[in-house]
């Protein structure tokens, strides 16, 4: 088998009036869509090909400086991106975020393609930034998942924490059943995806390197790898952020302060 | 606005074995008073004189110097809310099996003072002590170990009273005491059972009992880990004369700052009252 067949403007173009259906069915409906649909489907083919030139770019470039760089901007992008809908809020989300997507996407993935896969050099781009990707973008869910959910448990669940710090209980053993509620909470959809993967999906990276040529039995192996470092790294992600925000919203004499958290408005 | 500064004589009437017996051998004292800023500590000065004021503390039988040493004590203990000032520099001083009963109309404060007392607050001036040791020396946790609140309105929780109860004695700091305690911790639910709560309702869920099963159950459970100093938000208002009674009952010899609107209450089970101005 040879590399995919070539996919032109034109080709997408037939694809797009696929999507001027949902567009006619909003108009339809008075769905009041149109516009949200027009602008998606421009940022998807906007972004998508600017990746594709950065790509291009740094995969020729070759330089571990520029792929740094590139990890860098994901990371932040992720971090901004997982604390920005949320519908509760304090001080230092953000940093919190970044950090624990930075330590754990970058961990995971370094350990994916300097150890498991065994790629020369570790940060030969064709194998690291799509690993970062997939791991930030669904750790990002994860965290963003589990931070809703550790907010708002401590802020309508505080009568009970407050019980427990009041009888000499640290923050960490008053918030445990937070934490725990939390983390599992944000591992759902990972948990998910791993008991219907290749049952009812097919995972787009699959999808992919089926197109790309390679084996079905090789995809299917670096699909596991994914779904694995996806796990680990959630798992990861959301225990960390968890137990930040938790040292954030508790004082250092432990007493909850839950005039921290911030309601935001529209969440 | 009325700034007022009370004083408190820690120095109490008879000791916790002479008063375990009739409520009438009890001393009853009011030491609120209107006075100019003092942060006296001092159980020798005179308080001032004039409201309500029952005898000074000299007079006493067991004075001037009580020289059981104290449990719980505070010094320059302030709160202000918007600016404006609650209480400002009180003081008190508890030995053990004091109960100081703190009364005054809603909004004067009383719940506030509690949570200072139970460090559930940041402190924003004063200090305060127990057994000798400072609340920084001891550390929030290890303070409110020993200074346990009862939050105030017997609030629903999630779970059961029996899954509270095993988490409150299983807390690092809870065990850490029980390490230390001679004897061996009362059982939340014989407490209870004392108190009219039937057994089954330590494995019902809160929100399926009353708000005076649970808030029977909330103090068995704060109680049964006998706090050096219990500090008590309006602890039986949910309840009927007699369980009040058995409550009260329960509570002989404990070291307490209890908050209660029922006048009738604070005359039985006080042995120092302050009054908090609204």
């Amino acid at each position: 088998m040879n590399g995919p067949i070539e996919l032109g403007w034109g080709q997408l173009a037939i694809a797009a009036s696929l999507v001027c259906v949902n567009g006619l069915v909003s108009l339809w409906l008075h769905l009041g869509l149109g516009r949200r649909l027009l602008i998606a489907s421009l940022r998807t083919c906007v972004q998508l090909i600017l990746l594709g030139y950065v790509l291009v770019a740094v995969f020729e470039w070759r330089s571990a400086l520029g792929v740094g760089a590139i990890a860098a901007g994901m990371v932040l992008l992720a971090a901004r991106e997982s604390v920005r809908r949320a519908g509760r809020s304090y001080a230092g989300i953000g940093r919190d975020s970044l950090l624990s997507l930075a330590l754990v996407g970058g961990a995971t993935t370094v350990m994916a393609t300097a150890v498991i896969v065994g790629v020369e050099p570790w940060w030969e781009p064709r194998y690291l930034i799509p690993f970062l990707g997939m791991v930030l973008g669904n750790g990002l869910t994860g965290i963003s998942l589990g931070l809703e959910r550790c907010l708002r448990e401590l802020d309508e669940g505080r009568v009970r924490v407050e019980f427990l710090l009041a009888q000499g209980a640290t923050r960490w053993e008053a918030s445990r059943d937070v934490a725990a509620d939390a983390v599992r909470g944000g591992m759902v959809p990972i948990l998910n995806s791993m008991t219907v993967v290749g049952l009812v999906t097919i995972p787009g990276m699959m999808t992919g390197q089926l197109l790309g040529g390679i084996s079905p039995l090789t995809a299917a192996r670096y699909q596991i790898l994914i779904m694995f470092l996806i796990a680990s790294a959630t798992a990861a992600g959301v225990t960390a952020v968890v137990l930040l925000s938790l040292r954030a919203l508790f004082d250092e004499e432990h007493r909850l302060r839950i005039e921290r958290v911030r309601r935001v408005r529209g969440g | 606005m009325v700034l007022r500064t009370r004083r408190l004589w820690g120095a109490l009437g008879a000791p916790p074995d002479a008063r375990s017996g009739e409520s009438a051998g009890r001393e009853h004292r009011t030491a609120a008073a209107a006075a100019p800023v003092s942060h006296s500590l001092s159980p020798t000065v005179a308080p001032p004189t004039g409201i309500d004021l029952a005898p000074p503390v000299s007079a006493s039988p067991q004075t001037p110097a009580d020289r059981r040493p104290p449990v719980l004590s505070a010094r320059d203990v302030s709160r202000a809310v918007g600016g404006r000032a609650l209480f400002e520099g009180i003081a008190l001083t508890l030995a053990e099996g004091d109960v100081l009963v703190v009364r005054g109309p809603s909004g004067a404060g009383k719940t506030l003072l509690l949570r200072q007392l139970g460090l559930l607050d940041p402190l924003t001036s004063g200090e305060l002590a127990c057994d000798g040791r400072s609340a920084t020396d001891w550390g929030g946790p290890a303070w409110r170990a020993r200074i346990a609140t009862l939050p105030q309105g017997a609030p629903v929780l999630p779970g059961t009273p029996g899954e509270l109860a095993a988490r409150v004695a299983e807390l690092e700091n809870q065990r850490e005491r029980e390490r230390e305690r001679e004897r061996e911790a009362p059982s939340p639910r014989a407490l209870a059972a004392e108190w009219g709560l039937a057994d089954a309702a330590w494995e019902e869920l809160w929100s399926e009992l009353s708000v005076g099963e649970r808030q029977r159950a909330q103090l068995a459970v704060v109680l049964a880990r006998r706090p050096r100093a219990l500090l008590l938000d309006e602890p039986t208002s949910a309840l009927d004369p007699t369980a009040t009674a058995a409550v009260e009952h329960s509570l002989r010899g404990q070291t307490a700052v209890w908050v209660t609107h029922d006048r009738a209450q604070a005359e039985r089970v006080s042995t120092t009252t302050l009054e908090l101005g609204a």
